[in-house]
């Protein structure tokens, strides 16, 4: 699964141009039961073995968040806003790729011109910049256009259980493509989303069209476990297994399945961890919203660092989350 | 004194935990409708079977509380809110989880002086350690305030009035309602973390008229900012909150039926907080949607206080209003 994950971490796709990474699905998954709807989402049914007439929907985002080109200056940079909550204080002198082909960085005036006062703030999205080597506007034009997607140039890498990259906040894009594999209890749809990082877009449109029985929503979740969160916060660590969520931002997961995951769990010794209420949101917010209402719980695995260039994860999690999803899928308890 | 009301109040169900408040109103709810159901948020939706006309009538009956988030070596207990809490206000107070325990909310009593954050505060249940605290309470229970049911008169002082008396009004209306509209009577789930029952009901049931029962700020206590509804000043017709912009048609439907019945009312603009109507108006190709409210003061403390004559008004006035819809 590390080397699906390293190759879906490369793939750019910042919300609302997820092309890339839907071709990288289609190339993985095929084109029998796939279906794409107008936002974007990819759908994929699998037959259930059992008889029994229920839905089952697997949910997991494949944007991340990034950048798009606002303006280009006279003397040739670029000005940028974010497309989705990008952590700008981690912005500063990062590598960028624009449009999937154009090299740049983001850059800012040198420490020896910068103020006291400028060194020890944090800079706004609107006073940063990208640097693409090009001496003019007129230069610049010709390699880059207004609207186009900035990227994070972070390359993959692997030491022992620890996996860094970009874009992990939609690794669980990975162990969906391998649950894709197994035969399901229940007929299932598993749901690639689009535009989650701008607001649950995509997952707003398919829950309702597809009106499942129940849903997993797999995600990625903001980890605590470093100095400077308090022992009194959520309690997320690297490592510690999948998270079984019981509330987010805009979704509180269903008591009786959050009670059932839990059972699963324990019965097939999967190493989990449990948090009260997450800041962030998963698609969970719309999907269990949607129709008359879903059932709904959310999975996730811890994120260093998430809606940064560079995030870390534990590659154990990822398993974690594979291993209680597929308990879910082959068992009859929902 | 109104004994229904006591024990729709004194029965927990903090949002995304309605289960025993569900099952309370499902009782009293069954004997007066054609047919009775839970979706998958949990909504409880009683169907009084009528013409072509599709009236919804919300009333959450969810309330607010907290959710355990870590509990510390010594078993104190570290928590976040569902919905929206005072945080200042909490010290001191008595929460009840589902298994009957109940704990009190202590302070950091320097860093919360220095800012009131709910991460300053814990929840103390006596326990030695975290092993016996953990025999108790778990990350993820939920607990709602303690805050017994008291009447003097017309007062009545409660925890939860926000809002079980709407659904005390829905029940009142819907056990001798004669109308030919066909009714859908919705005790919504999780309206206080962001009306996210109605929203799923809304859609399921596609209403042509929606109205939302539930309980407004009132302007009449010691310098309370600028608001003309009062306590005891009959029922409240909404006009709007931050969530909707009530129709115009079904806002004088409402004031013409309260003057024809002589029911007294007052004009509703409540400048913080939404209802359900926020989310019913906007569902599929929108629905007119309307609201009624109870004066309340002290709302989301654990000491709600509304009047009788004023819950006794909402009732005939949402009677009229759907016999005349």
């Amino acid at each position: 699964m590390v080397e699906l994950i390293k190759e879906i971490s490369e793939v750019n796709a910042i919300s609302g141009n997820e092309h890339a990474l839907r071709e990288y699905i289609f190339k993985y998954v095929g084109k029998k039961d796939v279906s794409v709807d107008t936002m974007g989402n990819i759908i994929v049914f699998k037959k259930g073995t059992s008889k029994q007439d229920k839905k089952l929907m697997i949910v997991t985002h494949m944007d991340e968040c990034g950048l798009i080109v606002t303006d280009i200056t006279d003397d040739g940079f670029l000005k940028f806003e974010c497309v989705g909550n990008v952590e700008l204080r981690s912005l500063i002198s990062k590598k960028v790729i624009i449009a999937d082909k154009v090299n740049g960085v983001i850059g800012m005036k040198a420490i020896h011109l910068q103020k006291k006062e400028e060194r020890e703030t944090v800079k706004k999205a609107k006073e940063l910049f990208i640097d693409i080597g090009a001496k003019d506007k007129k230069e610049a034009q010709k390699y880059v256009n207004k609207g186009d997607y900035i990227s994070f140039n972070t390359k993959f890498s692997k030491t022992q259980d620890i996996l860094k990259g970009k874009g992990l906040d939609r690794i669980c894009v990975a162990p969906v493509l391998e649950l894709i594999k197994t035969d399901p209890e229940y007929d299932t749809y598993f749901v690639f989303t689009a535009q989650k990082e701008v607001g649950m877009r995509g997952a707003m449109i398919c829950a309702s069209k597809i009106n499942p029985d129940f849903a997993v929503i797999l995600d990625s979740v903001e980890s605590a476990d470093m100095f400077g969160c308090k022992d009194n916060d959520i309690q997320t660590k690297l490592g510690n297994g999948v998270l079984i969520q019981y509330a987010d931002k805009y979704s509180i997961s269903d008591r009786e399945l959050l009670s059932d995951v839990i059972k699963i769990a324990n019965k097939n010794q999967i190493p989990y961890q449990q948090a009260g209420l997450i800041r962030g949101f998963s698609d969970a917010g719309e999907v269990i919203t949607s129709y008359g209402g879903v059932k709904g719980v959310t999975l996730s695995v811890p994120v260093r660092y998430t809606h940064t260039p560079v995030q870390i994860v534990n590659r154990k999690d990822v398993q974690a989350l594979f291993d209680l999803t597929k308990a879910i899928l082959k068992g009859k308890h929902l | 004194m109104m004994e229904l009301l006591k024990k729709l109040t004194q029965t927990d169900g903090v949002s995304g935990n309605e289960k025993n408040i569900s099952n309370l109103i499902y009782e009293d709810a069954k004997k007066y409708c054609d047919e009775i159901k839970t979706d998958a948020m949990g909504n409880l939706i009683v169907h009084k079977k009528g013409g072509s006309k599709k009236v919804m009538i919300s009333a959450h009956m969810d309330e607010i509380g907290i959710i355990v988030s870590f509990i510390d070596e010594k078993g104190f207990i570290r928590f976040s809110n569902i919905g929206g809490l005072y945080t200042k206000q909490l010290i001191g107070r008595r929460v009840r989880f589902q298994n009957g325990v109940v704990g009190v909310i202590g302070c950091e009593e320097e860093e919360f002086d220095k800012k009131a954050e709910i991460s300053k505060l814990y929840i103390d249940i006596g326990a030695q350690n975290r092993d016996s605290a953990q025999k108790l309470v778990n990350i993820g229970d939920m607990g709602a305030f303690c805050g017994e049911f008291y009447q003097n008169g017309d007062t009545v002082v409660s925890k939860a009035l926000d809002n079980r008396v709407g659904c005390y009004i829905l029940l009142e209306v819907m056990r001798d309602i004669k109308t030919d509209n066909d009714l859908y009577f919705v005790f919504s789930s999780q309206e206080e973390v962001g009306l996210r029952g109605a929203k799923a009901a809304t859609f399921d049931i596609s209403p042509d008229y929606a109205i939302a029962v539930d309980v407004t700020d009132t302007g009449d206590c010691p310098n309370a900012p600028h608001n003309s509804v009062k306590l005891g000043g009959g029922a409240a017709i909404k006009v709007m909150d931050r969530s909707v912009l009530c129709d115009a048609s079904v806002r004088s439907l409402m004031i013409e039926v309260a003057k024809e019945n002589n029911i007294p009312y007052q004009l509703e603009i409540m400048a913080d907080g939404g209802t359900d109507a926020g989310a019913m108006h906007l569902s599929r190709g929108g629905v007119k949607t309307g609201g009624i409210s109870v004066p309340t003061r002290h709302i989301h403390s654990p000491s709600e206080m509304v009047n009788e004559k004023d819950i006794k008004n909402c009732i005939s006035l949402l009677k009229a209003v759907l016999e005349k819809l």
